[in-house]
């Protein structure tokens, strides 16, 4: 009996071990589990949920009672051992003072010493009253909150965050990871590095703060204040006023109903539609502004700029970039160091200061001065009922001038190295030679006032 | 001396052997486990120790001891027929044609996770070669360009940093695999950006 004993468990380890042997290494096991629990959570109450490795989704009902599923997948190299992570993973429901609070604790290094490699990922999804405020914290998990009907603070961190359908205030934090907020009736404050921002539909104000993210936002009702950094900022429809800072992006606004500033560094700005005033500022970066409703100011460096359509005065500014400007109903003073300056079509007063470039004013019929150097200046003015002194002066660079028939001029020209040609007859007052000559146009009665220096200086009808 | 599974009980007793027993759970994970948990009864339970009088106990097990009847130990055949049909039951289990457990879209498998890794390995190879490359220059730039790329590099580093340890801990979720993924591209991007923008100037 002993030996045929002995034989039979020699004969079943022998088959044991050959059947070990000659099976393939052990796949890894996976073992999930569902968590659900439904708790009350009175009127005015609010709900707190604290996560990690996992995605939340809330989404909301018009119950009285918070609904928490969450569904928790371990992994290991033995289906005993995934088992055993995904019992010690805890999902806490607790009813607290200020509402319902739902925690997970989940496993950290040194939960499962003997166990080579283990893994988990816990994702929660949790039906709330949609009047209910929500207090939520993730990291390195999704977001998502739809229909919420109260305030949120929502902080994740390495996860995207998306808020759809909302009413009330809310705070959306996150870091690498996307923010897309769709609908909120409210003002909406949104913080995040590293990832894209896409704002639409806010009927409140919007703050945005990112860096090293695109922004876009679209139709917001009040205020809104972009400051970013390192990214594009896009925005079409405004409210209120728009005040937006970034630094190595592109801005784009349209349809703003209000006053825009943009203040921008080592990028292009691209302004249209601006019902209120456009007050524009960059570094390295070309702007361009389309249809300003109450005036547009702009100050650069480095930049050119270009803009039209403008129902209010234009001061603009720049270094190294040309200035063209048409279609303004108030007047414009336009500075530019090293660039040229071009203008046509300004209603109001118009003023020109550049050097090493050409300036050419265009259908004015009022005042216009241009101070230039190294550089031409060409001058069209238009028929005025009134008289609108003109004076140019530049060097190393001709002027040519034409005037509106009939108009009268007192003219007082001088150039050196150069030659003063009329076209329509002038009365010599004073001077007259190759480089100096004052008299009267038309009967004269209105300053036009040349001076250059290297330069001819023509007169023309 | 080439260690075994069986040899796990009698190093338990025998401290010399305990070195050989720890190489060998390295690549064992029951003799893993095993050790794991005398280690853990080795460290409560000096705690869990206590003593109180009890003059009469040993007499009473002594007098209990001679009152009972000599045991007879009788051959179980039940035993040997349930530790055949395990053998069976497991021989089945393995030579079965065993269906792969499914993989879940949130936990890698090992395989997918080897890919992964080897490819942060060559990630993280070619951000060293970039960043080698672009180091000198950008460190030593002043431009406010320099500056935003120096950043930002920074603020790569430190999350792929958090990331990394906690992938680590929770090696096979696909969500930090992702992340840490997309942060090394990011990166690499950023080194590349930087080097375009340095050869247009």
């Amino acid at each position: 009996m002993r030996s045929a004993n002995k034989i039979r468990l020699l004969i079943s380890l022998a088959t044991m071990a050959a059947v070990t042997s000659a099976a393939p290494a052990p796949p890894r096991e996976e073992v999930s589990r569902d968590f659900q629990k439904t708790v009350p959570l009175a009127a005015g109450r609010s709900l707190r949920v604290e996560h990690s490795q996992g995605s939340v989704a809330i989404h909301t009902h018009a119950k009285a009672e918070v609904e928490v599923h969450a569904a928790i997948k371990c992994s290991s190299e033995r289906a005993t051992d995934a088992r055993a992570i995904c019992d010690r993973i805890q999902v806490f429901v607790d009813e607290t003072g200020s509402g319902v609070s739902v925690r997970t604790d989940v496993p950290n290094g040194n939960s499962f010493p003997w166990l080579h490699s283990f893994s988990w990922s816990v994702d929660i999804d949790i039906a709330m009253p949609d009047t209910a405020p929500l207090d939520l914290r993730n990291q390195f998990g999704s977001v998502s909150v739809t229909d919420l009907h109260a305030t949120a603070n929502i902080v994740d961190s390495n996860g995207r965050v998306s808020f759809t359908g909302g009413r009330g205030r809310q705070r959306i934090e996150t870091s690498f990871g996307d923010v897309e907020l769709v609908r909120n009736d409210g003002d909406v404050t949104i913080v995040n590095s590293n990832g894209r921002v896409t704002a639409s539909d806010v009927t409140g104000a919007l703050d945005v703060r990112d860096n090293f993210g695109e922004v876009k936002i679209t139709n917001i009702g009040k205020r809104l204040d972009v400051n970013a950094g390192n990214g594009a900022v896009t925005v079409a429809g405004v409210g209120g006023p728009a005040a937006i800072s970034d630094s190595f992006g592109k801005v784009t606004v349209r349809d703003a109903k209000s006053d825009v500033n943009v203040r921008n560094a080592n990028g292009e700005l691209e302004i249209t539609a601006v019902t209120g005033t456009a007050d524009l500022r960059t570094t390295f970066g070309a702007i361009r502004f389309s249809r300003v409703g109450k005036g547009a100011t702009v100050h650069a460096e480095n930049s050119q700029v270009t803009g039209d359509t403008v129902d209010g005065p234009v001061t603009i500014d720049t270094t190294f970039g040309a200035i063209d400007l048409h279609g303004v109903k108030g007047g414009a003073r336009l500075t530019a160091q090293n660039g040229s300056i071009r203008a046509s079509d300004i209603g109001g007063e118009v003023y020109a200061k550049t050097s090493f470039g050409g300036v050419t004013i265009e259908d004015v019929a009022q005042p216009i001065t241009v101070e230039n150097s190294n550089g031409s200046i060409t001058v069209r003015a238009k028929a005025a009922n009134q008289c609108r002194p003109i004076s140019l002066s530049t060097t190393f660079g001709p002027i040519k001038v034409s005037l509106p028939s009939g108009q009268g001029y007192d003219v007082g020209a001088r150039t050196s190295f150069g030659q003063i040609s009329t076209g329509p007859p002038i009365t010599i007052t004073g001077q007259a030679g190759n480089e100096s000559i004052s008299g009267k146009i038309a009967g004269g009665g209105c300053q036009l006032k040349l001076v250059d220096q290297n330069g001819n200086i023509d007169i023309l009808d | 001396m080439i260690f075994q599974c069986g040899d796990l009980e009698r190093a338990l007793r025998t401290p010399e052997l305990m070195p050989d027993a720890r190489a060998h759970a390295e690549n064992c994970q029951e003799c893993r486990y095993q050790i794991y948990l005398w280690t853990e009864i080795s460290r409560l339970a000096p705690q869990l120790h206590e003593e109180w009088e009890s003059a009469q106990l040993w007499p009473r097990i002594r007098a209990d001891l001679a009152a009972q009847p000599p045991q007879k130990r009788n051959p179980q055949p039940w035993r040997w027929v349930l530790a055949v049909a395990a053998c069976v039951a497991l021989a089945i289990l393995l030579v079965s044609p065993r269906q792969s457990p499914t993989a879940s879209r949130e936990l890698l498998t090992d395989a997918a996770l080897a890919d992964v890794q080897q490819a942060e390995t060559a990630y993280a190879r070619s951000i060293a070669n970039l960043a080698a490359a672009a180091g000198p220059e950008l460190q030593g730039s002043a431009s406010p360009l320099a500056g935003a790329y120096r950043e930002k590099l920074t603020l790569l580093d430190s999350a792929i940093d958090r990331l990394k340890s906690t992938a680590a801990q929770n090696p096979y979720n696909t969500y930090l695999r992702t992340e840490l993924a997309s942060l090394f591209s990011e990166k690499r991007k950023t080194l590349e950006e930087w080097m375009n923008d340095a050869k247009r100037k």
